[in-house]
């Protein structure tokens, strides 16, 4: 069955000088199991997508479904990794994994061995009493994504999450990533500036246009698992990400052209 | 950083140390009138003497209960009030109207009514502090909550918090280092507040006892009253300061 459902969805914001059309007609489909990255010009409305599916926002037009039924409120089930982490500062590691754990009404003891299990996962022993403001954006990266993990949803969205890593910590948060995604066998919904990142990570890459963003063109990655780095060097590699490129070029031209035209 | 904070003491130490001993030499130098300016070895007698009466740690204690006593009403009120207030735009438009019409009021004005209604009571002296601190505190407060970043509050959505869960779990806390820093400014001017209503009417308390030396042509023990003030103020901004590490342990960690 298909996980999720993106039907026709149009979202348009209100504003001063009239509303922006953000996206127009996405149709798209995400299968259990699938790691389906996003990349597209900056302000096609990326963000905006994954906020829907979150439950952050609603649709202007059309509807995203979670397992056939039409997402209306926030849910914990699309466990969100933000950019900039979101990690709560006055709590320590490990009460931020607990939080979602204790929000669902688990007793103390699961809590804890749940919090444990997700530390060793995400190599974050020892830091459990830690304040996030203490460490690195690296290890907060980390417990972000341990934290939405042990609250179990039915799929993972990531915005741009490594965004603002160094490329050392963000390589090696990709490979982690990676390897978590074959253990936990999660749904994983990505978001990116980087085709490279893209191709590392995903079974699937969608391009978007320019705004309003639409869906313009959906590529398997045929790219064998398990990836590293030295995928980069194969044929395969190389076609998709001239194809991808193409695309991205002419979506990011248009862009371009509309800041500059002074109409 | 340690040593570096010792030394600093030090120094301070020193320069209040210069500050007294110049104005001792200059008021025993007979260059001017003790009524005007007594020296600080003569406060300090004052001190001893009220103190074996027995006095002085009554007046003190009277000042520093009204103050903790007002104050504490006023802050139990504004903290849950501001938080409400913040998070909650309907709220906010029906109580600003009420909040704008007492807020500009200084607590002096409530004086006369204060006492028209309680007597000179102790509730009377604490109604002061409460009027006077209370409005600006839920400002504070509200400020405070409204500067939280919504990214907390969707990451805690998405986690599955309910909205009165946020409040308690990332509104409270999340705003807790602006509110007890705006606390602390309030706690100074509620000590203001309850000089002015011991200068009025009390029989105890420090604004009272400077009030009574001027009076009976005391200067110093008018010196001695506002000696005490300092010294208190100083005191509870201390131990306010020692309760807000303990209440946000995560900022002390991370300026270490
Ligand atoms: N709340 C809002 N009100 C008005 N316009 C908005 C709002 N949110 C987004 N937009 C507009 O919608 C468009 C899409 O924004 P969105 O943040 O989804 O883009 P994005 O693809 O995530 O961009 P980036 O790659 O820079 O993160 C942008 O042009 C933005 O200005
Ligand atoms: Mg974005």
């Amino acid at each position: 069955m298909t996980l999720i459902e993106i039907a026709n969805v149009s979202k348009s914001f209100p504003t001063g000088q009239g509303p922006v059309e953000a996206l127009r007609d996405i149709h798209m489909t995400i299968e259990p199991g699938e790691f389906v990255c996003i990349v597209g010009p900056s302000g096609c409305g990326k963000s905006t997508l994954l906020n829907m599916v979150a439950g952050f926002e609603q649709p202007t037009r059309g509807q995203i479904l979670l397992q056939g039924k039409p997402i209306t409120t926030v849910t914990s089930r699309c466990g969100m990794v933000f950019q900039q982490y979101a990690l709560f500062p006055w709590k320590t590691m490990a009460e931020n994994i607990e939080f979602g754990l204790k929000m669902q009404g688990l007793g103390r003891v699961e809590r804890r061995e749940r919090i444990r299990e997700y530390l060793r996962l995400m190599g974050l022993e020892g830091f459990e009493d830690a304040y996030p403001d203490a460490l690195s954006g690296g290890m907060k990266q980390r417990a972000a994504i341990a934290r939405v993990l042990a609250n179990d949803p039915e799929v993972l969205l990531m915005d741009e999450p490594f965004a603002s890593l160094d490329a050392m910590t963000r390589q090696l948060l990709q490979e982690e990533l990676l390897r978590i995604y074959d253990v936990s066998k999660k749904t994983i919904l990505f978001i990116t500036h980087s085709i490279d990142e893209a191709l590392l990570l995903s079974t699937r890459v969608c391009v978007m246009s320019a705004r309003p963003g639409r869906i313009m063109a959906s590529l398997p990655n045929t790219l064998p698992f398990p990836r590293d780095a030295s995928a980069q060097l194969s044929e395969t590699y190389l076609r998709l990400k001239t194809s991808i490129w193409d695309s991205v070029q002419a979506e990011v031209q248009k862009t371009l052209r509309l800041k500059v035209s002074p109409s | 950083m340690r040593f570096l904070e010792r030394r600093l003491g030090f120094v301070g130490f020193c320069s209040f140390l210069a500050f007294v001993s110049v104005w001792e030499a200059v008021t025993r130098g007979g260059w001017i009138e003790p009524l005007f300016l007594p020296a600080p070895s003569r406060v300090l007698q004052r001190a001893v003497l009220m103190y074996q009466d027995q006095n002085l740690v009554v007046h003190v204690l009277a000042s520093a209960r009204r103050v903790l006593v007002g104050f504490a009403i006023a802050a139990v009120a504004a903290v849950p009030l501001g938080i409400l207030l913040g998070s909650s735009r309907l709220l906010r438009a029906a109580v600003d109207p009420l909040l704008s019409i007492i807020r500009p009021l200084p607590s002096m004005s409530w004086i006369p009514l204060s006492l028209l209604w309680l007597g000179i009571a102790e509730s009377q002296k604490y109604s002061i502090v409460f009027m006077g601190s209370f409005a600006p505190s839920v400002l504070y407060v509200m400020e405070a909550t409204r500067n939280i970043d919504p990214l907390f509050v969707r990451a805690a959505r998405n986690l599955g918090a309910s909205r009165t869960a946020v409040l308690y779990e990332v509104v409270l806390p999340g705003a807790l280092p602006s509110i007890l820093a705006g606390l602390k400014v309030m706690l100074g001017i509620a000590w203001t507040t309850v000089i002015s209503a011991e200068l009025v009417a009390a029989k105890t308390g420090l604004g009272f006892l400077i009030m009574n030396g001027k009076e009976y042509f005391l200067t110093e023990q008018v010196l001695l009253g506002m000696a005490l003030i300092s010294a208190t103020v100083v005191c509870i901004d201390r131990t306010f300061t020692w309760v807000e590490r303990r209440l946000i342990p995560w900022r002390v960690e991370a300026t270490r």
